[in-house]
């Protein structure tokens, strides 16, 4: 007992230098959680985004770029495939289900999907989880809306919310909205529900008119007319971007763009007019494919390659994100290398503070010399200082990793779609303070040589 | 068991650093009961003297003798734990650890010890320091560095004779004390040492307080020490 008191005392008697050492060692630690935890989570987030998609098609482009763009909502939209196309390829008997998407424009910085209803059906997350509504239920008619669990959470919007949807992908687009000849408005239009799956809407040149989503790529947004969209659903939260996003049907997305051209306005229509329309889609963003058999995958890539009629893609998800973590893996090294140095540059400091004080620590070790102490039992006092000083540091990291990330929780969920939902002690993290406190043992071994030698030299003779 | 309780035979230390000092003894005892003030100029060899019959210091040649145990048959870790079982030992000044309060730094005297057994740890302490006119209720939590020299000092003597050690060692002990606090000392160590037929090495550069002790000696009657 007066041994551990020896330490606990000694430590406070050197409290300055010890709790600078301490918040030194914290602070690096806690940046080394900090950082491990967000690319922990930007990983599995990506990984869980899609289960069960075998393929994303999308018109000719760069496998990541499609793959971002289509299932993680991250950068420009990429080229559309038309509608004919959409069709003749869910033909293909080897596919299971299909889903379409289309993206381009957005509702308060929020990125819009048109899709139907067989994406809340179909696209699943986290190895097989379904998509649940937490409240409400599927598109219904041509404006409703669903909504992801945290737009609805930050913008406040319950069922029955109306909401506008803006042009392009700034929070400056112009917003797509409707005015109605009569007063009642797109209600009175409830059984129109999801053009985008009548397959039997072929008539295309009729919607010369309308603007071609491959046009939404607008950043500088315009504005759309008067009504809005209807919020009928919100989903559960799931962890990743689809709790991000904003669902429409693709009727209704094809709706909200009539009148347009490209990023002009050029007929103002009225709902009853719209709808009088055939509401199908012209082009569309992207497919997700399930096969029915999986081994066929290849088959159906030469397929899509093959496909004469325009310039098709298909993606494999789980390949292409292989591959974006070996792009990404030397910048998660880095990041690791350079807190990795943090935590050194600390322990340096640590084995500083040591050496600098061990003369005045010489009195100190030849009295403990003088009671029966062995230069073994005052080099194993400056080790368990060591380990009680990085067991505190690492204590200490853990709790300002957690205060960060309670302060910054809902930043990083609204800014980058990180979902920070728990702050458990991992088999990893486990590892990062094992390996800390024996880097702290090793870093005092300079220091304890240092001691052993002079507790040797200067036996019971006491130096000031 | 003997009545001897250190016994040194053609010894002889070189010291480890860059320096020529050395020393050699022929010959030297202590019985239990004895009481030795050892004199001399500063720098003649007394703590090596010390430092050598406690073990913290390894010599080359020759033999010294603990309570029976020939010391240079015995490793480091062993001369490490006779020191803390058998010894008792008081420096000049600065004997403390500031930082640990009174009790505790009296209960260091045996923290390394296994032969020193007690009673209850706070009665032996109080006992002791009721020996040492230490006001036990007043001091026992202070921290060390809170009290006067002299009070130091006697601290230090309790730490030294807790668990009741057969050999003392003090180097100069009150060399920081003015002439009465010395004698107030010398009279309160030997009060607590009477009855416990413990040995006591007393190291000094003058010889005033020699009136107590059993034996007298220059420490050049004990070593020949090469210092050039």
């Amino acid at each position: 007992m007066i041994k551990f008191t020896l330490v606990f005392q000694s430590l406070l008697n050197r409290w300055l230098s010890c709790l600078l050492i301490i918040i030194t060692l914290a602070f690096s630690i806690s940046l080394f959680f900090t950082v491990s935890r967000i690319q922990e989570t930007v990983k599995s987030s990506f990984q869980n985004t899609v289960s069960g998609v075998d393929s994303v098609v999308a018109g000719r482009g760069g496998n990541l770029q499609i793959l971002l763009n289509s299932v993680f909502l991250i950068g420009e939209p990429s080229n559309t495939i038309k509608w004919d196309t959409f069709e003749e390829i869910t033909s293909n008997k080897q596919i299971k289900w299909a889903v379409p998407i289309s993206l381009g424009d957005s509702h308060k910085g929020f990125r819009v999907i048109s899709t139907n209803n067989d994406y809340f059906k179909e696209i699943k997350y986290s190895s097989g989880k379904k998509i649940e509504f937490n409240s409400g239920k599927p598109f219904n008619d041509v404006f409703d809306v669903v909504l992801g669990s945290l737009v609805a959470k930050k913008l406040k919007y319950n069922i029955g919310s109306e909401i506008i949807i803006t042009h392009g992908l700034s929070e400056g687009g112009e917003a797509h909205s409707f005015h109605s000849d009569k007063s009642n408005g797109h209600d009175d239009h409830a059984d129109h529900d999801d053009h985008a799956t009548h397959e039997d809407h072929d008539d295309h040149a009729k919607h010369e008119d309308h603007d071609d989503h491959a046009d939404h790529d607008d950043h500088a947004g315009y504005n759309h007319a008067d009504l809005g969209f209807k919020v009928s659903g919100i989903l559960e939260p799931t962890g990743t971007p689809i709790d991000n996003a904003v669902y429409i049907s693709l009727a209704g997305a094809e709706a909200m763009h009539t009148g347009w051209i490209g990023n002009q306005k050029v007929i103002d229509v009225s709902i009853e007019q719209i709808m009088e329309r055939e509401l199908k889609p012209k082009t569309i963003s992207a497919i997700f494919i399930s096969l029915k058999n999986r081994t066929q995958i290849f088959q159906f890539q030469r397929d899509v390659l093959n496909y004469k009629k325009e310039p098709i893609s298909s993606v494999m998800p789980g390949l292409t994100l292989s591959r974006l973590w070996a792009l990404t893996g030397n910048v998660d090294r880095a990041f690791k290398f350079i807190t990795f140095l943090i935590i050194v540059i600390a322990l340096l400091g640590m084995i500083a503070m040591t050496i600098a004080g061990l003369n005045s620590r010489r009195r100190e070790m030849a009295i403990l010399r003088s009671v029966g102490a062995s230069p073994n039992n005052i080099v194993s006092l400056l080790l368990v200082e060591s380990i009680i000083i990085s067991i505190v540091s690492c204590i200490l990291g853990y709790i300002i990793m957690i205060i960060i990330f309670t302060i910054g929780k809902d930043y990083l969920q609204n800014n980058y779609g990180i979902f920070i939902d728990s702050f458990s002690l991992k088999n990893y993290d486990l590892q990062i303070i094992i390996a800390i406190i024996c880097a702290a043992l090793i870093a005092t071994i300079v220091p304890a040589i240092q001691i052993y030698k002079n507790t040797l030299r200067d036996g019971l003779s006491v130096k000031s | 068991m003997s009545k001897n309780l250190i016994k040194i035979k053609n010894l002889e230390y070189k010291a480890l650093n860059n320096s020529n000092f050395s020393l050699k003894i022929r010959n030297f005892k202590l019985n239990k009961s004895e009481s030795l003030l050892i004199y001399g100029d500063s720098g003649a060899g007394k703590s090596t003297f010390l430092n050598l019959i406690s073990g913290a210091l390894n010599f080359n040649k020759g033999e010294i003798n603990i309570l029976g145990t020939a010391v240079s048959k015995i490793s480091s870790s062993q001369k490490d734990i006779i020191r803390g079982d058998h010894f008792g030992i008081v420096f000049q000044t600065f004997n403390l650890l500031p930082y640990l309060t009174v009790k505790n730094n009296i209960l260091l005297g045996k923290a390394y010890s296994k032969k020193k057994e007690l009673k209850s740890n706070n009665e032996d302490v109080k006992a002791l320091m009721d020996k040492l006119a230490l006001n036990y209720e007043e001091l026992i939590d202070r921290k060390a560095y809170e009290l006067s020299i002299g009070q130091q000092q006697r601290v230090a003597v309790a730490r030294a004779l807790i668990g009741k050690p057969e050999i003392i060692l003090a180097d100069e002990p009150t060399s920081a004390l003015d002439s009465n606090s010395q004698k107030e000392f010398i009279n309160l160590l030997f009060k607590s040492l009477d009855d416990n037929e413990q040995g006591l090495i007393m190291v000094s550069h003058d010889n005033k307080l020699s009136k107590k002790f059993k034996t007298v000696k220059n420490i050049n009657e004990i070593c020949e020490i090469n210092n050039d």
